[in-house]
Formats: C-alpha cells, structure tokens, sequence
C-alpha cells in the first residue's frame, strides 16, 4: 500500500510507516484481520479488549479534528471496521457464527428474511425435532409454573436452560478445537444454544415487565 | 416494527390455542422452528372419518408474527380437507396479514406446521391400517 499523504510504502499497517498518515481501511479484511489476530474461536478476550482500546485510541476523532480530508474519512472508515470487529469477535455467539459465515454457513439473523430467497440455506432448514420437543415442554412448563405463581419451579427451570445454553456453547468451543472442526455439527450446537437464549431472554423480558409494573 | 391491525387482533385474541391429545389416533401433530429466529411452533389437527379437519389448536412461542400466523392458520384449515389444507400457503398468509418481508420466515412456519401435522396423521394412519390388515391375516 502507498501511503496516499508522502506517497511511499506505508507498511500495511492503520497509520504510515513513514509518515504517520492514518490508512484507509483494506475493506477485504476479515474481523480478525483487523486486529492483526488468526481466525479461531479460541480467543483471549482480554487481549483482544486491550488491542481494541489501543486502536480506538489512535483512531479517536479528536485526534483528526482539524486533520486533512483524506485522514478524517480514513480515520472514521477505520473506526467503523473496528467497532464491528469488536461487537463480533468480543460475544463467542456472535464469533461462532461469524466465523461459520466464514465458511459458508449463514444461520442468518434472529428476524433475518433473506435467506428465506435461498432454498438450501442453513436458516430455512428444520429445526432437530428432539430440540423442539424438549424446548417446546420447557416453554409450556414455564408458563405453568407461572400461572400457579410457582417462583422455585421458575427459577429451576431457568436454571436448567441455563445450563442447557452453557453446555451447548462449551460443544461450540471443543468443536472449533478438534483439528477437522465438523462445522454442521458445530452449527447445531448453536442453533440449540439460540433457542435456550430465547427462552432466557423472555424470561428476562417478562421479569422487567414485572418490574416496571411494580409487581 | 408496526404491525398491521389483523396481526394484532390474532396477537391479542388468538384463536384456537391450547392441545389435542397427540396420541389420539385421529390427530395430527406438527411441530416445526426455524433456526434463523428461535420460535417453536406446534400445531394439532383432529380429523373426522371423512378425512375433513373439524379441530385445530396451536401453540406458538415466538413474536407476534408468528402467533398471529398460526392462530390465522388453524382459524383457516377448520372444515378443510387434507387437500385443501396441504394446498394452504405461506404467500396466503402474507397477504392477509400484511406480513413485511423481515416476518415472512413466520408465515413459512404455519405453512410447514401444517403440513407436518398432515404427515404425522397420515403416518398414524397407515399405521393403524397395517396393524389392522395384520390382525385380519
């Protein structure tokens, strides 16, 4: 890459090797790329929040007020490609999936319709039919427990999905780590950890309803 | 995200909630989710001698969308044969309920919820006929 302010190689890197300039972005890299990091799920999350707060630093606004044109946009441009990086890489969910859409698999978003336009796709595909059963007996086992006002029975069974979710996204992990990660498999295992997170978050809905009406 | 009033008047007063007996011979149970949004849906049909669908319920745990969606479903399938309940689809559903495009995965749901119920009566079915011919013989 020529650094576009004094037009030598700028080393690749956000700012000039030479001259300090701040580069445009290489819009080709992936989330991981940005930090300078492999793809792999197993990540040291630390390590990537202290790297995340040293490019933010560089890459701050005020630092480029009253900058050229060119290095505000490349700047700005820079910070959006990092904000993103972080928002995906820093959730193991959301790494996971990202890093299956890597290799082709979308599971597509939570309200997400266009994958409904591509048959075949992993977000229109059936559900595992046991997982439906089971989560579907949870559901109906919450609502029951709610309407006797059976607080401990609540509380058990979130517990329990709790536990559900934990285990399927610690399946997620060993996954990634086997040497040929089976990436179907991998994606069921996510699948199942969203519909347990479902099931947390209307729990978690219904329980701030609660609280904002004061019960 | 504005929702159209008959989505809202089936959120609110959805019709035909609750069970059947799934191990009744003449129901049909299907149970279908999507992995893109998380919802379970699951929708029961009773069918008469003269293979006419005379009761549906459901349950759905999803956004209104997709209650909505079911609820409309088994208010339509009532009183309809197999057939014509297996011809039901999903752009149907759309179009009444004024779905938008990010809600369609819903419509879909009702739509393979139906016909997942048709083919688990139809499995029982021929079951119970081939439990019968062996009886016979």
């Amino acid at each position: 890459m020529i650094c576009w302010s004094c037009e030598k190689n700028a080393g690749g890197g956000m700012l000039c090797v030479g001259c300090g300039a701040v580069q445009p972005p290489d819009r080709t890299a992936d989330h991981f790329h940005v930090f300078g990091l492999p793809r792999r799920f197993d990540l040291d999350v630390a390590d990537l929040e202290q790297r995340y707060k040293e490019m933010t630093k560089v890459l701050h606004p005020d630092r480029f007020a009253r900058a050229d044109g060119r290095a505000r946009r490349a700047s700005l441009e820079r910070s959006v490609q990092l904000n993103l990086a972080w928002r995906t890489l820093s959730q193991p969910v959301a790494r996971a999936e990202y890093l299956l859409s890597l290799e082709g698999i979308d599971l597509g978003e939570r309200t997400g319709s266009k994958q409904q336009e591509e048959d075949g796709n992993y977000a229109t595909q059936r559900v595992d039919t046991a997982l439906l059963v089971e989560v579907m007996e949870l559901r109906e086992a919450l609502a029951e427990a709610r309407g006797h006002g059976d607080r401990a029975k609540a509380a058990a069974l979130v517990a329990g999905v709790q536990a559900h979710h934990d285990r399927e996204m610690a399946e997620v992990a060993a996954g990634f780590a086997a040497r040929q990660p089976n990436l179907p498999a991998i994606a069921a295992h996510l699948v199942a950890a969203r519909y347990y997170r479902r099931f947390l978050e209307e729990v978690q809905a219904d329980r701030e309803r609660e609280e904002v009406q004061g019960k | 995200m504005a929702y159209s009033g008959k989505v809202i008047d089936h959120y609110e007063n959805p019709r035909n909630v609750g069970s059947l007996d799934k191990d009744a011979p003449n129901v049909g149970t299907g149970l279908v989710g999507a992995p893109a949004c998380g919802d379970v849906m699951k929708l029961q049909i009773q069918v008469s001698n003269a293979g006419v669908i005379e009761d549906a319920k459901f349950k759905t745990f999803g956004c209104g969308s997709a209650i909505a969606s079911s609820s409309l479903a088994t208010e339509w399938i009532k009183g309809m044969t197999l057939d014509q309940a297996m011809s039901v689809r999903n752009t149907q559903i759309v179009q009444e309920l004024d779905l938008p495009p990010v809600k369609i995965h819903c419509s879909v749901l009702a739509e393979d919820a139906i016909k997942s119920a048709i083919a688990d009566y139809r499995k029982k079915q021929r079951r119970s006929q081939a439990q019968a011919s062996l009886g016979e013989g």
